[in-house]
């Protein structure tokens, strides 16, 4: 199959892939980045395991093919922590115990990430809509959204 | 002594989890691995009449493939599981069948999404395309989809060589059930139906194999609950004395009894790479999950139930049909014993008979889900003490508390043979009902029928036996845990167990930490791996607590007391004026430190001139703990005991029904849970919020919907709906602590009896709520549209 070039950046570093144009950006970013933080939890886009923030906003990387991420910002699970101090998200969901297994929560960090830069204050209606297309089926919820809020209160 | 234990620390596991530095099976990477696609059957009931891998071959990257014929010449059927095969069966399975199938399959396929063919390619993508490519040639077969019709004679079988579509059968039967059941003054008779839906991990299976010929060496990671079962199963099933297996289950994003099984790609990969002496791995997508992964709680059963006017039961009669699907070997035939052995649940019933019935049909193979058999007992049951409430016109409260057991009672035998350990059952519903404000709840709800608002009130009282262990079987039922503490005096923890999600990492840690009197940091936990330990039952039943837990108190005591006897003889005094804390010693009744752990591994393993007369060096022991309170041998009555202990719990639901829509609104949820003493109070709670999530899941959402030609229309998480946050509801949840008696630390168990609660209660709650309108609810799941038409065809569901 041909090839092409995808040029992209993610978490800050610049990446440049010679990669079949029919290759998912989930796959990209764990295959070819090397980046395995994120996840893939199923084929529909329905889970949210694969949740990465491009260009600002969150997409499901499952459903992307690897050629839209072209010139595109990309932020990851990896992004999160800087210089080895854990991201104010990534402490409200450990003190909170928002998770498990694990698998989902790259997924939930992100769509964290995204959705309290838009909406910094919400209120537990919001979240529990803003997440509806993330799945998790350790926790219950419950905590996630105490760790959704406990970021925002720290993030101020 | 409990510096950790029983406080809520914030979990190991998590810290790696939040930067998605875990490494899951579908992270690991082997130089060189080869990647394996599987090519699946469309039909649920066909023979195979051609394979054509030509096309696939002739794919670029592909470098093998494989049909069912292939496997059938290089390997031989799926051994079973969890039966090993070195034994006849014992009373408790008085007839379980096995079927040959093979990791592909050969001559028929028998589910949608059977594996049929294998093929391996340089490259994931190119191995799904030639996947497509294999050309097979069916002769379709009239399938057997529904579970009574597959019982009548006259129906198609699935297997030639059986008689009938039976893989397994119980009977059991105590006292004169059916003169008590003729001279009774109520009677409840129903006929129940409950769904098919399964666990579905985030994270699907995966399997890799690699094998060093040097030393004969075949490792397999794969994403499974049995890691130290695996390496009997494959080398049985490849006939291959001359390997030896190390079996790796990294960490794991859930498990939920769905990796309980031996599944047939964890002997094609082996098989495929000791053909291509390469690594090969499978990756398995949601799409194949959900016909390749076994499903759960399908089931019909049959209860006949008689009451006497005080509204005590006099007499229990039940015939339990499950669904089996395909058999596979998933463990499926637990579901009919545990189901038919515990529905008389947390109530005394003396007259009790049962038949029940494992049965195969054209679906994928059923195995154990987060409260296997349990969920569907307690079902059963619980709708039977709300009709008789109704019938006798006792509160639905008031039929529970005539009739459960007794504190008193305790360690009470129930009628089908198992040891129920502890409890105060009516402390716990007189807990639930405070906390709810029942009475409160009872009058605003006839408040708002007034108002023409559909509102009830569900009531549900839960037992969920855990731990448990089969004769003869991978699931033997104890646990191995290696403690030891290393020269520079930090703990090493080896557990036969495996990381499915629940803390084991921590709440190991705690434990350890005060046993060994060491600091939390400083212990280190290994699980996961058949190299660690000799032997383990692996991770099921909400066991941890109860064996692999007590496994770690035995081993740890065993090394605090040579470490203070090292101490207490380079002190020149004696062991017991001496304690151990934080890894120092410190003299009872002197302050100061005397020694540090550390110190004293240094004698341990250096300076063993100074260890007292005839100890050996080193510090470190190995216990195998043994499920207690369970019985292999059966009793005079023909009864096994075959769990450890019994939590229980009673959960409350407020709910409103919209009767034009059938949809349910849950407006408080509570729970009084019962599971022993906690080692970590939060990761309890959190285990609990889950496993109810799952069960709201499996009343309201989640429903594997089979057409009648077996074809699976819910298939993906488009159609097949697990709760998101949105459908979750706020959680009042609160806890009795009876420690269980016949564990060193006092724990039983938590990770299932949620789970169990919310089909019981909310059904409860519905029929509540719309017993104005004269609904009964006996089937599952509680969908909006079975709710409306059970509204609008003025009758029960379940009534069919």
């Amino acid at each position: 199959m041909k090839r092409i070039t995808v040029t992209t950046t993610i978490n800050g570093t610049d990446y440049a892939f010679e990669v079949e144009p029919r290759l998912l950006l989930v796959d990209l970013i764990r295959d070819k980045a090397g980046l395995k933080g994120t996840h893939v939890g199923c084929d529909t886009g329905n889970c949210g395991a694969c949740t990465v923030v491009m260009n600002g906003v969150t997409v499901k990387s499952c459903q992307v093919l690897a050629p839209r991420a072209g010139g595109a910002e990309i932020r990851t699970v990896e992004g999160l922590a800087r210089d080895g101090t854990l991201h104010p998200i990534q402490e409200a969901f450990w003190e909170c115990d928002g998770l498990e297994c694990g698998f989902c929560t790259p997924g939930m960090l992100m769509t964290t990430a995204a959705f309290l830069e838009e909406n910094p204050h919400p209120s537990d209606q919001e979240i529990r809509r803003a997440y509806s297309g993330n799945l998790c089926r350790c926790t219950g919820y419950l905590n996630i959204i105490k760790a959704v809020k406990r970021a925002a209160e720290t993030m101020g | 002594m409990t510096t950790y234990v029983g406080k809520s620390i914030k979990r190991k596991e998590s810290f790696d989890s939040i930067q998605g530095k875990n490494t899951y099976i579908g992270d690991v990477e082997v130089p060189g691995m080869l990647h394996a696609a599987i090519h699946r059957s469309p039909y649920a009931h066909a023979r195979v009449k051609e394979v054509d891998l030509s096309e696939a071959l002739a794919q670029p990257g592909v470098v093998a493939a494989m049909c069912g014929e292939d496997v059938r010449r290089l390997s031989r059927p799926l051994a079973p599981f969890p039966f090993t095969r070195t034994k006849p069966y014992t009373s408790d399975y008085p007839r379980v069948r096995f079927a040959d199938h093979y990791g592909l399959a050969v001559d028929r396929v028998r589910h949608v999404g059977e594996a049929v063919a294998v093929v391996v390619s340089e490259d994931r993508y190119a191995a799904a395309d030639a996947a497509e490519a294999v050309r097979v040639e069916y002769e379709p077969l009239p399938p057997v989809v529904d579970v009574e019709a597959a019982l009548e004679r006259g129906s198609a079988r699935l297997y030639e060589e059986w008689p009938d579509n039976i893989q397994y059968e119980f009977r059991f039967s105590e006292g004169p059930v059916e003169k008590l059941l003729e001279e009774a003054p109520v009677v409840i008779r129903e006929r129940i139906v409950q769904h098919r839906y399964t666990g579905t991990p985030m994270e699907p299976r995966g399997v890799i194999a690699s094998v060093d010929r040097r030393d004969n060496l075949l490792t397999l990671w794969s994403s499974t609950q049995v890691p130290h079962a695996l390496p009997n199963l494959v080398l049985e099933t490849l006939g291959r004395a001359d390997l030896k297996i190390r079996v790796i289950s990294p960490t794991m994003g859930g498990g939920f009894g769905i990796k309980w099984a031996f599944y047939p790609e964890e002997v094609l990969m082996p098989l495929l790479s000791l053909q291509l002496d390469r690594p090969v791995g499978w990756r398995e997508s949601r799409s194949e999950h959900m016909v390749a992964s076994h499903h759960s709680r399908a089931q019909v059963d049959h209860v006949e139930a008689g009451f006497d006017r005080a509204g005590r039961i006099t007499a229990l009669k039940t015939h339990v049909i499950v669904d089996l699907g395909a058999a596979y070997p998933s463990g499926g035939t637990s579901l009919a014993f545990v189901t038919a052995n515990f529905i008389p649940g947390p109530y005394r019933v003396d007259n009790y008979a049962t038949s029940s019935f494992g049965v195969v049909t054209n679906k994928t193979a059923a195995g154990p889900h987060r409260a296997n058999g349990k969920a569907e007992s307690n079902f059963i049951m619980e709708r039977v003490m709300d009709r008789a409430a109704l019938e006798l016109g006792l509160g639905k409260d008031e039929i529970r508390r005539r009739n459960l057991i007794q504190p008193h009672e305790f360690p009470y035998t129930c009628v089908t043979g198992s040891i129920y350990d502890s409890g105060d059952y009516p402390a716990c519903l007189r807990k639930a009902l405070a906390e709810a404000d029942y009475a409160g709840l009872l009058a605003d709800r006839d408040r708002c029928r007034l108002e023409g608002r559909y509102r009830g009130v569900g009531l549900a009282f839960l037992l969920e036996p855990l731990s448990s262990l089969r004769p003869n079987a991978y699931n033997a039922g104890y646990e191995t845990v290696t403690v030891r503490v290393d020269p520079v005096g930090k703990a090493w923890v080896f557990s036969g167990d495996v990381n499915m999600s629940m803390s084991h990492k921590t709440t190991l840690s705690q434990v350890v930490a005060d046993e060994l009197g060491v600091r939390f940091e400083d212990v280190q936990v290994f699980e996961g791996d058949s190299a660690l330990v000799s032997s383990s039952s692996g991770s099921y039943a909400s066991r941890f607590s109860t064996v692999t837990v007590s496994a770690a108190i035995k081993a740890s005591r065993a090394v605090r007391t040579k470490i203070l006897a090292i101490a207490a003889h380079s002190l020149r005094t004696h062991p017991e004026a001496l304690e151990c804390t934080g890894g120092m010693i410190l003299g009872r009744d002197k302050p100061g430190v005397a020694l540090t752990v550390k110190e004293v591994a240094n004698i341990a393993y250096y300076s063993i001139n100074q260890l007292p007369g005839n100890m050996d060096p080193g510090l470190h022991d190995t216990h195998y703990f043994i499920n207690p309170n369970t019985s292999f041998e059966p009793d005079a009555k023909g009864r096994t005991s075959n769990f450890s202990t019994f939590p229980y719990a009673a959960h409350v639901a407020y709910v409103e029904v919209n009767a034009a829509t059938g949809e349910t609104t849950i407006l408080r949820y509570l729970t009084v849970d019962d599971s022993g003493n906690m080692v970590n109070p939060m990761i309890v709670d959190t285990q609990i919020t889950g496993a109810i999530s799952h069960g709201v899941g499996g009343a309201f959402l989640e429903e594997l919907v089979y057409d009648e030609q077996g074809q699976l229309l819910s298939g993906t998480f488009a159609d097949y709906l697990i709760p998101s946050m949105a459908e979750m509801p706020d959680l009042e949840i609160h806890h009795m602590v009876t420690p269980m008696p016949f564990t060193p630390g006092g724990f039983k168990g938590v990770g299932e009896i949620g789970a169990i609660g919310p089909p019981v209660v909310l059904a409860s709650a519905i029929e509540d709520a719309l017993a104005p309108l004269g609904v009964k609810i006996m089937s599952l799941p509680l969908k909006p549209e079975n709710i409306w038409r059970a509204i609008h065809e003025n009758r029960g569901t379940g009534d069919k």
